[in-house]
């Protein structure tokens, strides 16, 4: 599969449902009964607005087939896919899942697709209890054994952790554990104390917590040679700015859009502030017209980050901002070059 | 009677001090001179022909016979761009 130059770009996260069979603590989603969920024919309509922004603005996009749980809704997810596959404006599109509901006859249909580049599903840790704990009883064995049945299928697995004060002491082990189970990519999150997730705030990340676990991440990132550790995340920048592969701006406002199960549009799925919905308004309208996303664009009005030499690179993580201190254009709170900042 | 297209949007980027009209339905994007975005900022107030003139006028010092007519030779240009609707056409 194809990698896109970063500036040809254009990202979708879309959630086709928000339906889901587990119930993770930290999740961000508040409610999983999908109310309004578009039918194949608006999510077909859904994707033709997407293509026609894409051939607009000259970019390729590039898609994150999600949830909820995108299985939940099986016989979409696939005719999403197929229409995926034949679109001259996608360059190629993840699925994010967690693993549970994919069956032998999905694993062969899966490895048919022809612009799938990972199947991504969401790991807390190397250790069964641990993960189990956030995601669920026997939430662990099952993503376990999707990832092995996965790559024995020939196909790209990437895993997602977000990291809480009750992992961030795994992450190195757990990189390990995942390359010996051959997985080929692996990145972080911070939690955002939002949705579900508020219930488990005290878990949130000290600021000199989410230093020592970026940096953590990005030694051993370095030095495994087994996995590529993706380090395209804020703040990443603040422990080495030359390196292109470490560190990425927040990408509000400049290249990515969240489309949510209704239609509803995101700037992005951890700060859920409708900005329209895609069927009735429309990308153009959306994207020009929304004073956020404006914002957000001009450096200059991000607390902090006006005076940055990383401002190219970094703007910190707007949601986080936004869920913690109630305001997407203040500091992100896990900033350690912003001295006023506390987390 | 010139007035906005609905289906244009304006914008002043003060980031950078450049001026911006967008088709919120094609997607095109068209740069803008200062003049060009004070005449559309005044119609989408709901500004004449008049009005918009003696704007340019007082904005740059000039007469309002120049003026009016510069105004008219830019809303020619914004019309052709498809920026403008005129009186009862949407």
């Amino acid at each position: 599969m194809v990698e896109i130059p970063p500036g040809d770009e254009f990202y979708f996260q879309w959630h086709i449902t928000e339906k889901c069979n587990l119930r993770c603590a930290h999740c961000y989603h508040e409610s999983y009964e999908s109310a309004g969920e578009l039918t194949f024919a608006e999510l077909e309509a859904t994707l033709r607005a997407m293509e026609k922004a894409l051939r607009a603005w000259g970019r390729v996009g590039s898609f994150s087939l999600t949830g909820g749980e995108p299985f939940m809704r099986r016989a979409e997810l696939f005719r999403i896919m197929d229409r995926l596959d034949g679109s001259d404006a996608v360059g190629y599109y993840d699925i994010l899942t967690n693993g549970s509901l994919l069956e032998r006859d999905d694993i062969s249909r899966l490895r048919t697709a022809g612009k799938l580049r990972r199947v991504q599903v969401s790991l807390e840790s190397h250790i069964a209890d641990e993960n189990d704990r956030i995601r669920g009883r026997d939430a662990f064995a099952r993503t376990v054994a999707c990832i092995d049945v996965l790559k024995d299928a020939g196909l790209e697995v990437a895993v997602m952790a977000t990291i809480t004060k009750a992992n961030m002491n795994s992450i190195a082990a757990m990189i390990d554990f995942l390359a010996d189970h051959r997985v080929d990519t692996f990145a972080v999150e911070r939690f955002i104390p939002e949705g579900s997730g508020s219930g488990i705030r005290d878990l949130m990340l000290t600021k000199d917590e989410a230093r020592r676990v970026l940096e953590a991440v990005h030694e051993a990132g370095i030095a495994e040679r087994r996995l590529r550790v993706l380090m395209y995340r804020p703040l990443f920048a603040l422990i080495n700015s030359h390196d292109p592969t470490v560190g990425a701006m927040c990408s509000i406002g400049t290249n990515a859009l969240t489309v949510m199960h209704d239609g509803t549009v995101y700037p992005c799925r951890r700060l859920p502030i409708p900005l329209g919905n895609i069927l009735a308004d429309g990308i153009f309208k959306i994207w020009y017209d929304s004073e956020l996303l404006w914002k957000v664009r001009d450096p200059s009005k991000i607390e902090g980050c006006s005076d940055c030499d990383l401002v190219p690179v970094c703007r910190g993580c707007r949601a986080m901002a936004y869920h913690v201190r109630g305001d997407y254009l203040s500091a992100d709170p896990h900033c350690w070059r912003d001295a006023e900042c506390t987390a | 009677m010139y007035r906005l297209s609905e289906k244009v949007s304006i914008r002043h980027i003060e980031a950078d001090d450049s001026y911006w009209a967008f088709d919120v339905q094609d997607g095109s994007q068209y740069e803008l001179n200062e003049t060009a975005f004070l005449i559309l900022a005044g119609l989408a107030k709901g500004a004449g022909l008049d009005a918009l003139g003696a704007r340019i006028a007082e904005e740059y010092g000039i007469g309002l016979d120049i003026a009016t007519r510069d105004v008219d030779a830019v809303l020619t240009n914004l019309q052709e761009l498809g920026l403008l609707d005129t009186e009862g056409e949407s």
